[in-house]
């Protein structure tokens, strides 16, 4: 389908693009132009540095012999002095040196706390959030078991349901505010005040009831939460925007292909079969895996709707990701016969994308790329719609707190997330896709000035380039003392359901011991909201799930193995029991010349994920000096960690790094 | 994907002056360059071949200072199209990137067989990328028409590979975008 092919139709033009074979005598003319004294001593590095910026292992000690050999001698030597003892300065040199002054694990929740309008009354969030915290939240309290801590996370709980903001018409987006009590402290100066952001729906109204076959790569090459997570978070989201008359199947296959979920209608049924998802460690795709997940995906399908059949896979280089001709053969056979097939690669490195692509065009199918979960879950929903799914780019929220009415404030949850500066960084200067259909809702508990000297609390606004247009526009809407209530009967039943949500998350994580007053409390509050939604059956689930947590028993890795360890991999951070990643292997980073011309100077902190191998394989910038980031991450990257250790086995963990830079005389 | 290995061996020997290192350089990347510029000029094969040889007058100048920040062949590939919009610019000194590169001649010189045979569709794609912002052109440009390694890429302006593939798609996009306007 054109709609959706995102770019593998005109890469393939790109590449196609035909060019004369150069004329014979090129080569000859080049060459005849090759000067006598090839990088002659006058031609030498101007700058020192040069030397130092490269490990000896690669180019610099090749370069230095050719360069001159006293300047090597003296390099070399400092070269391997600075990279023998990196926590010890380079003393009396004359060029700067960079160095890497602590780290710290991230370990467990840091709760954010308060924060002083007066200094600072803008904050923001992100709006890449799914829901997968809540669902774990669920397996394990099914299982009769307290989650660990750090799987809560109170945006992903509050995000969990849908407040019944309607959607704009007319419009691309609405922004709402309102506020109520908080339930956090008895004090009549805290409010709790919840913001919405909610995009117009492109679904279109007329269009085809689909039948969507998942055959989803579990081996492996799939990685626990790297990949097999984005492609839950991204199933759970399209769980949501199924229709009545929608129906999906999902197939698994590594060594051996199984049906994890007949066809069906019911989103529950599916975000059930999403927990029972984990990867097998057996080794990747093999003809029979393939072959027969596309087999049983041929039954899924019904006459008369759009059927499609969507491989899931992913993959590292050192996998041997290889598809069988067998399984090639099957779905270009498939795609004459009416069904389509698309391809979407997760998170994929390089190597593997290439053989995708080659994979999609070698079938007449489409190839999709999905490094984040936004980006997953937009390629599904535009599978399941048909339709393009953005409405806009580069957006970021912020809210803007008026210090003569809001004294403190803080954001529930996004603890973990990267700070939108961060991810502004790591998207390459963007900011999030805008999703048609999403709801994003952000609580945040604030502090009232004993004298409020206005009316307005904060204004919450929103940046984002529309679809199809360069320009950027900006949404804004402010809160008004007046729609904050005072008490909770006066506060509308989405902001109660909203506040209670919120609680028990909170109570979830401050409680791993499973004080059961504190989670009586809440259940008690909870089962109010079930007059306001008689009808809704996630409200009802989410009070069942606030009294089993009154019943359940505290976490214990023991406790977890013996109940079937529910949803593990669901969770996003490794949890309470275990290590945290220990520095193997540690590279200083390059000066970067121009910053060093520019006397830039300071403190990069980057967090960086590590992954079971012991790689750091993800990179945020917490605080970025924009000079220097580069060199920082790259060194970073090419750090070795022990990998955390989570119940004896190797997990993806977190650490912080600060990265000096200094300037020396 | 080159051997990284070789390469480095090849490099160190261009860097201590190797006048065969440099020949090998130029058997295997020489095609790849004219390619790229080819796709620039719009099939001026001559000019291109101009521009080849211009590349690699350039190249021997700068050897001294490669940083190995990228593989040779990305690096000849950034050097190409430099030379390619310096070209341009002393042609048409007032105009800016896009108006003068779409103001080269086109496929007068050509034998006309040989225009009939290249399609409209690559002038205009070529049309397109030439108006991309500059930075989205390089990148579309060096992994498209030079064939370089997203890795590099990455390397040589010092951010993440997800960030460029981020930056390629987004080129994409607009290249899509701008195809669809000249369609309609």
């Amino acid at each position: 389908m054109k709609l959706w092919t995102r770019g593998g139709e005109l890469k393939r033009m790109l590449r196609r693009a035909t060019a004369p074979a150069p004329p014979p005598d090129l080569a000859q003319r080049i060459k005849s132009e090759i000067p006598p004294l090839l990088a002659r001593p006058g031609l030498a590095p101007r700058r020192a540095g040069l030397v130092l910026n490269w490990p000896l292992s690669r180019y610099s000690f090749a370069a230095s012999i050719a360069v001159h050999a006293a300047v090597v001698a003296l390099a070399v030597a400092a070269g391997w002095w600075s990279r023998a003892h990196w926590t010890r300065p380079t003393a009396g040199r004359a060029w700067a040196r960079a160095e890497v002054a602590a780290w710290t694990p991230v370990w467990g929740v840091h709760p954010m706390g308060f924060v002083s309008a007066a200094e600072v009354h803008r904050s923001s969030f992100g709006l890449d959030v799914a829901p997968t915290s809540y669902e774990t939240t669920r397996a394990y309290l099914k299982a009769g078991l307290l989650p660990p801590p750090a799987a809560v996370q109170t945006e992903e709980f509050i995000n969990a349901l849908d407040y019944g903001d309607p959607a704009p018409r007319g419009q691309d987006v609405a922004l709402r505010g309102e506020g109520g009590p908080s339930p956090f402290a008895e004090d009549p100066g805290r409010r709790l005040v919840r913001f919405n952001l909610r995009t117009r729906n492109v679904d279109p109204p007329d269009r085809r009831p689909t039948t969507l076959a998942f055959v989803i790569d579990v081996s492996r090459a799939m990685g626990g939460e790297r990949r097999l997570g984005l492609v839950k978070t991204a199933l759970f989201d399209l769980a949501r925007r199924l229709r009545p008359t929608d129906q999906v199947a999902l197939v698994s296959f590594s060594s051996q292909a199984r049906v994890v979920l007949p066809p069906t209608n019911d989103p529950a049924a599916l975000t059930a079969a999403l927990y029972a998802m984990a990867p097998d460690g057996s080794s990747s795709a093999t003809s029979s895996g393939l072959d027969l997940g596309l087999r049983l995906a041929e039954r899924c399908f019904r006459i008369g709707t759009c059927n499609k059949v969507i491989l899931c896979s992913g993959g590292a280089a050192e996998h041997d990701l290889s598809w069988p001709r067998p399984g090639l053969a099957r779905i270009a056979e498939q795609s004459r016969g009416g069904v389509e097939v698309a391809t979407i690669g997760f998170r994929a490195d390089p190597g593997v994308e290439e053989m995708l692509e080659r994979l999609a065009s070698a079938t007449n199918s489409t190839y999709s790329a999905a490094d984040t979960g936004a980006e997953a879950r937009q390629i599904l929903a535009e599978a399941l719609t048909g339709a393009p799914q953005s409405i806009g780019a580069d957006a970021s929220v912020d809210v803007d707190f008026n210090p003569q009415v809001v004294s403190r404030y803080r954001l529930l949850g996004y603890e973990r997330q990267p700070t939108p500066e961060a991810l502004f960084q790591s998207a390459g200067g963007g900011g999030a896709e805008l999703l048609g259909g999403a709801s994003i809702t952000s609580l945040y508990e604030i502090e009232l000035q004993v004298h409020p000297t206005e009316d307005r609390v904060a204004t919450l606004g929103l940046r984002y380039r529309p679809a199809g247009r360069l320009t950027v526009v900006r949404e804004t809407r402010e809160l008004r003392i007046s729609e904050v209530a005072s008490t909770w009967d006066a506060a509308s039943p989405s902001l109660r359901l909203a506040a209670s949500m919120a609680e028990f998350a909170e109570t979830l994580r401050d409680n791993p011991e499973g004080r059961g007053d504190a989670f009586g409390a809440t259940f008690r509050r909870a089962q109010g909201l079930l007059r306001d939604y008689p009808e809704r059956k996630d409200v009802a689930d989410f009070v069942a799930l606030a009294g089993a947590a009154a019943q359940a028993r505290p976490y214990s890795p023991e406790a977890a193995a013996a109940a079937g360890r529910p949803g593990p991999e669901a969770v996003s951070v490794s949890v309470g029991e275990g290590s945290e990643p220990v520095l193997l292997r540690k590279f200083e980073p390059a000066y970067p010349d121009a910053a060093r011309r520019a006397q830039v100077a300071g403190t990069v902190l980057l967090r960086a994920q590590v992954s079971p191998h012991g790689d750091v394989d993800g990179v945020t910038v917490l605080k970025s000096i924009p000079l220097l980031d580069p060199a920082a991450i790259s060194a970073v990257r090419r750090w070795k960690y022990q990998p955390a250790l989570l119940e004896g086995r190797p997990v993806v963990g977190y650490v912080t790094i600060a990265v000096r830079f200094q300037l020396e005389d | 994907m080159p051997d990284t290995a070789a390469e480095e061996r090849l490099l160190a020997a261009l860097l201590a002056g190797d006048r065969q290192a440099a020949e090998t350089l130029v058997d295997r990347t020489y095609a790849m360059v004219f390619r790229l510029l080819c796709q620039l000029c719009q099939g001026d094969d001559a000019l291109a071949a101009d521009l080849t040889q211009e590349t690699y007058r350039r190249a021997w100048t700068a050897l001294p200072h490669f940083e190995g920040r990228s593989s040779l062949g990305t690096w000849l590939c950034r050097i190409a199209y430099n030379a390619f919009f310096d070209h341009t610019r002393r042609r048409h000194e007032e105009s800016d990137d896009f108006d003068r590169a779409a103001a080269l001649p086109a496929n007068d010189a050509l034998d006309p067989v040989d225009g009939l045979i290249r399609d409209e569709t690559t002038a205009r794609l070529r049309r397109a990328v030439l108006a991309l912002p500059e930075d989205l052109r390089f990148l579309v440009v060096a992994r498209f028409w030079g064939d370089a390694p997203v890795r590099d890429l990455a390397r040589l302006d010092g951010v993440s590979q997800v960030a460029i593939r981020k930056r390629l798609r987004r080129a994409l996009a607009r290249l899509a975008a701008s195809l669809g306007e000249q369609r309609s």
